[in-house]
């Protein structure tokens, strides 16, 4: 799209420099190469009876399972925190996005962590959890989706938030003088009108929650068929069986390329936001 | 002091919003429109959004039917959901994701009518400024602008609010469009049995719709009448632009004024005191030798500017006072006119109207 508002750009500033030139090309090559060697190195033939082995669906379907849980509870949590922090002034509102990016940069593992300080046995909520409900989360499945949703909802917030100051809040003023309270314009005017910023959200938050697993492995652990996600058979089994590894990792990149597909529009074509 | 409630609108705000100073004491009476004229700047979107309660009032009080929407010194204040108001914004605002039905029901659904009740209405309202079922189905974006506007008004009027406020409504319109939209607005307006306030920097635009036009500029109301009034006899520069007409202020002694720029002026009026003095461009005749006839307003100057307006020619001529001429273009080419010319400009006092400032 750039090169076709300035049609000229080529003729006018010549070829690109070769200091410049050549580490563009070889760090396109260094994303891009590991990726072919995986899809080289895939045992192909094999590939169905591998597909079909017990382990890799288990994975599979727990993936897909807390995956979208994840993207559920950070959507019904996530949409609301955005719209607060778009709509809205509070005080310390600046404090309040940085905390929100926070796991962002935090390394995975520490947030494991973090969730099992708070949320572990002996933890400052766990404990009580555990001793007024008998309720024990580290190493259950809900850790899965605990962990995976505390990695993936800043990406939800960050997109909702994006499409939510790009949407003219006059409509909303709009709805007001026809009679909508702030809820019923929400859910009728906002919300439909942000829709496709909130699915992109959605979306990536999917693929992150998708590929999790310091937090996951450290809060949830690797339990078969409870909390062993794809990304920790993928672990595993490449200590023990590389070709199944190799497999479940191409399905992983598969969900990656599915991903960037549906967001095309939104993410590789345009900036974010 | 104004009366703070009755029927109709009754307002009296004060809005102090960075540069602006809003002050505007206004009454319409249930079925009367009256218009806001003025250039950008001047305050009139602002009032138009204090009464809807969109900006904060620095103070004063707003009712719409004995019910009171604002009372600074109270400390009441209604929500703007709950203001019960019509408005049309200057972009429509149509909701993009609702179809034009969707849009005019909105209101309806809002307050708790039932889908198919809600509908039925809204198809009734959409007939009736026009519009068939095909663009009830249809999205904003598949709407021309007319249609846009006219479901605008539609979705405003459909909740039957006592109050109807029209924000430039045909400022986003083309030329064509607008003559139509205009007529059809205004029969609309008529037929509107609440108060009407409508906001516009065109005077067609007011003079057509409004019954009543009040000018605002720099946050005051400078005049207030009926178009014809307003036309007649503008009271600033502004207005009397807008209408099309010189302007000239000073003190009248008989039929004499000596104005307040320098030179003198003999109308055919009898006013003492402050005096505002107007006649329209087409009444100067302009002539390159001191002219000899019976005009009794002889002003010796120089052209300052010529532009094309409509058929004739606008010529500028720097005097006291500087007035403005419209001659023909035939009339600019026999007389070579041009910048820096030297001409006399006369006017018959017949022609020129004075009145009190």
């Amino acid at each position: 799209m750039p090169a076709s508002t300035f049609p000229d750009r080529a003729v006018a500033q010549g070829r690109p420099p070769v200091p410049l030139l050549v580490p563009a090309l070889l760090a396109l090559g260094f994303l891009v190469l590991p990726l072919v060697g995986l899809v080289l190195r895939a045992p192909w033939r094999r590939l169905p009876e591998l597909l079909l082995d017990p382990a890799v669906l288990e994975a599979l379907r727990l993936s897909l399972l807390c995956g979208l849980l994840a993207t559920v509870v950070c959507v019904l949590l996530g949409v609301p925190l955005a719209w607060m922090l778009a709509r809205t002034e509070f005080p310390a509102k600046r404090l309040v996005r940085a905390l929100v990016t926070v796991p962002l940069v935090l390394p995975p593992v520490v947030g494991g962590v973090a969730l099992l300080m708070l949320l572990g046995r002996r933890g400052v909520i766990g404990q009580y959890l555990d001793a007024w409900f008998g309720l024990t989360l580290p190493f259950t499945t809900t850790a899965v989706v605990i962990a995976e949703s505390f990695v993936a909802l800043p990406f939800l917030v960050i997109a909702v938030e994006g499409a939510l100051r790009a949407a003219d809040p006059r409509y909303e003023t709009a709805a007001a003088t026809l009679g909508a309270s702030r809820w019923t314009t929400f859910r009728r005017v906002t919300l439909p009108m942000a829709a496709p910023g909130v699915a992109a959200g959605a979306v990536l938050c999917f693929a992150r929650a998708l590929g999790e697993f310091g937090a996951t492995i450290t809060f949830a652990g690797s339990f078969p068929g409870v909390t062993r996600t794809m990304p920790i058979e993928v672990y595993l089994q490449l200590q023990t069986d590389p070709d199944t590894a190799i497999v479940l990792s191409l399905l992983l990149l598969a969900a990656s390329v599915a991903v960037l597909v549906a967001l095309r529009d939104r993410w590789t074509a345009r900036r974010l936001g | 002091m104004s009366p703070r409630t009755g029927p109709g609108l009754c307002a009296d705000l004060h809005v102090s919003r960075g540069a602006l100073d809003l002050r505007l004491c206004l009454t319409v009476p249930p079925g009367e429109v009256v218009a806001l004229l003025g250039p950008n700047g001047a305050g009139k979107s602002t009032a138009l959004q204090a009464i809807a309660g969109l900006v904060q009032v620095t103070a004063g009080t707003v009712s719409v039917g004995g019910r009171c929407l604002e009372d600074s010194a109270a400390g009441r204040r209604v929500p703007v959901e709950q203001r019960r108001i019509g408005m049309v914004f200057q972009d429509y605002l149509l909701f993009p994701h609702l179809s034009a039905l969707d849009n005019v029901a909105f209101g309806l659904r809002v307050a708790g009518v039932a889908r198919r009740s809600a509908n039925a209405r809204a198809h009734a309202w959409l007939e009736q400024v026009g519009l068939g079922a095909g663009e009830a189905a249809e999205r904003p974006a598949g709407l021309s602008g007319g249609q846009a506007q006219r479901v605008a008004l539609a979705r405003a009027l459909a909740t039957d609010p006592e109050l109807l406020l029209l924000d430039e409504p045909l400022a986003a319109l083309d030329a064509g469009t607008r003559v139509l939209v205009r007529a059809e607005l205004r029969r609309h307006l008529s037929g509107y049995a609440g108060s009407t306030v409508l906001v516009t920097h065109d005077p067609l635009d007011a003079m057509v719709l409004a019954d009543r036009i009040v000018v605002l500029e720099h946050g005051q109301v400078v005049q207030t009448g009926t178009a014809a009034e307003v036309a007649r006899a503008p009271r600033t520069d502004y207005v009397a632009r807008l209408v099309g007409l010189n302007l000239l202020r000073g003190r009248s002694h008989g039929h004499d004024v000596v104005l307040d720029g320098g030179g003198s002026c003999t109308t055919a009026d009898l006013v003492e005191g402050p005096a505002l003095v107007s006649f329209r461009p087409s009444s100067v005749t302009l002539h390159r030798q001191p002219p000899e006839g019976s005009a009794r307003n002889v002003w010796q100057g120089r052209v300052a500017g010529l532009e094309q307006h409509a058929d004739a020619v606008r010529v500028q001529v720097e005097a006291e006072p500087s007035v403005l001429a419209d001659v023909t273009t035939a009339a600019v080419a026999d007389l070579d006119l041009s910048p820096g010319a030297p001409v006399w400009a006369t006017v018959k006092a017949t022609e020129v109207s004075c009145y009190p400032a």
